[in-house]
């Protein structure tokens, strides 16, 4: 599907000279030249030998949240940035095992804590349409490296919007796939019961492919589900009934932004579907139950840092010192924030009022979502960021600020539904901007389905940033 | 406040203003009737997930690799229990 008459050999070489030629763009955070270079040879004689499986010595960049075995993966955060993971995480296993080749590691915000991947230890990513800008986050990296064409595919994981945001900000496809779709086995854990990992790529169609390739219920993840592939994409979506949520078109909406997204809406239209008004009454309530949840579950999963087991160590003479210090040093100011916001709403006394009562609003914003798709709508179509990207420093000492960036796509981790951002115009300063999709459980397919066939009918995501070229 | 949050998370936060301004936010939460309304921890509805006790290999060298100090088989840490 994406080889023509290249080996994947050549497809490699060139991967990594544009990976170090556009190093600006500060995408990666290591590169796997040597392993990828001789996976690359393999797959050349295995395609040589007649074996024609699409994947097959195709380069793909991993968020380093994602274990490889003996390749470092920090989250780029400092605490580990000298872990070299002993195995691999399960959706890297079944790259390697469809024959595709990891290039490298790409940055991100620090354990994926952020909206604008300026929260990295190893600095922020530049957006390629305009590199006084963010790129989005916390996959920044990942998308920047399908944005600017230095990789045809991307592996990131979305807890509030980390996959979804960045696409969008960055004119690529990014899906977030149903919670439990994909194993989270080797995955490095932020919020349990939110993160999921997903896929970037240039079409609806190849996100599609590479989806179903790291789906599947997994032995190391109790909550990966067993789910049918979705096998051959649908063309057409005559009859289909999308919900457009009022609330999803406030005044918070960038004007720019509410007119491409209603221009798509109106493609969509006329490529037969019938546009449903519908009602998420309480999706104003997201934002602050994520920020109770995904912090209190971060609060607990970020305890395993202490400088004992793996990560670095700051020497003390007693062991909470060394804790604390290897702590204190180790993570960046946004993580210190989120662990103490989860360790506060955990705390006893407060436990009723915060979390308790996040989780009573999280099934109220799940049932909103299930009530409309039992009676109002096959699928829903909204918005993904609030405003297109923005400047570097703009919004960084800010938190609030920042958060507000993923308020259109925090609901759908919340209810734990897939969702995905599909490229659907550009502002008059040539940023781009996506429009989002989001579907019922385990409904990848009806995403696919609406995806491809507007992509049929539109060229912004064949559109590319100023000076790249597309190779694959 | 925050210096106890601080000792019992194992950090040295002393002071950020911004974890008022979150916590504050986050409490229009309460301003929502939830009267009734069963508390969800996990979206398909799934409870404990049990599968067989058995043993399988792992190597211990190679999660020993990551240990910043260790002794033989061991990692060291400092002290644990004075006296």
């Amino acid at each position: 599907m994406v080889k023509k008459d290249i080996s994947s050999r050549e497809l490699t070489e060139k991967a990594l000279k544009d990976i170090e030629k556009n190093s600006n763009l500060n995408a990666f955070i290591t590169l796997c030249a040597d392993d990828a270079l001789k996976a690359a040879n393999e797959a050349d004689n295995l395609r040589a030998k007649g074996d024609t499986r699409p994947l097959l010595g195709v380069p793909i960049a991993v968020k380093d949240m994602i274990l490889t075995k003996g390749v470092k993966t920090t989250a780029a955060s400092k605490i580990l940035s000298n872990y070299i993971p002993p195995y691999d995480a399960t959706v890297v296993r079944k790259l390697k095992t469809a024959g595709a080749i990891i290039i490298g590691k790409t940055n991100m915000d620090e354990f994926a804590m952020g909206s604008s991947n300026e929260h990295s230890f190893f600095g922020p990513v530049k957006n390629p349409w305009d590199t006084k800008l963010v790129s989005g986050g916390s996959s920044g990296g990942s998308a920047v490296s399908v944005a600017a064409r230095l990789t045809p595919f991307a592996l990131g994981t979305d807890t509030g919007g980390s996959i979804r945001q960045p696409a969008s900000l960055c004119g690529v496809v990014g899906i977030k796939p149903t919670y439990g779709r994909v194993s989270r086995y080797g995955v490095v854990a932020y919020a349990s019961s939110l993160d999921q990992v997903g896929v970037f790529a240039r079409s609806v169609e190849e996100c599609a492919l590479l989806t179903e390739t790291i789906s599947g219920k997994d032995e190391f993840d109790s909550t990966s589900v067993d789910i049918t592939p979705v096998g051959e994409i649908k063309f057409g979506i005559k009859g289909l009934r999308i919900g457009i949520p009022k609330e999803y078109f406030t005044e918070a909406l960038d004007p720019i932004v509410n007119s491409l997204v209603s221009e798509a809406l109106n493609n969509l239209r006329s490529l037969g579907a019938t546009l449903v008004p519908i009602s998420l009454p309480h999706t104003d309530l997201a934002l602050a139950a994520y920020y109770v949840i995904a912090p209190a579950e971060a609060s607990s999963n970020l305890a395993r840092y202490d400088g004992i087991r793996y990560g670095i160590r700051e020497e003390a003479e007693d062991l909470f010192s060394l804790y604390a210090n290897t702590r204190e040093a180790g993570f960046g100011s946004e993580v210190k924030r989120r662990i103490i916001i989860g360790t506060y709403v955990l705390s006893s006394g407060y436990y009723d009022a915060y979390y308790k009562k996040a989780q009573q609003v999280r099934r109220l914003i799940q049932n909103d979502f299930l009530d409309v798709f039992k009676n109002s709508c096959d699928v829903i179509a909204a918005p993904v960021s609030p405003f297109p990207a923005w400047k570097l420093g703009e919004k960084v000492s800010d938190p609030l600020k920042m958060y507000l960036s993923d308020i259109l796509t925090i609901p759908v981790n919340l209810a734990g539904l897939p969702g995905m951002s599909i490229p659907c115009g550009f502002t008059s300063d040539r940023l781009p901007v996506g429009f989002q999709l989001i579907g019922k459980p385990f409904d990848e397919k009806t995403l696919y389905q609406v995806g491809a066939t507007y992509q049929k009918e539109t060229n912004f995501h064949k559109e590319l940033p100023p000076g790249v070229e597309d190779g694959f | 406040m925050i210096k106890n949050l601080s000792k019992l998370s194992r950090l040295k936060i002393t002071d950020d203003k911004d974890i008022e301004s979150i916590i504050a936010y986050v409490g229009k939460l309460n301003s929502v009737n939830t009267d009734g309304v069963e508390p969800l921890s996990h979206v398909h509805g799934s409870k404990n997930i049990w599968r067989e006790d058995i043993v399988s290999p792992s190597s211990s060298a190679e999660i020993l690799e990551g240990a910043p100090d260790k002794s033989g088989t061991f990692v060291r840490t400092p002290l644990v229990i004075d006296g």
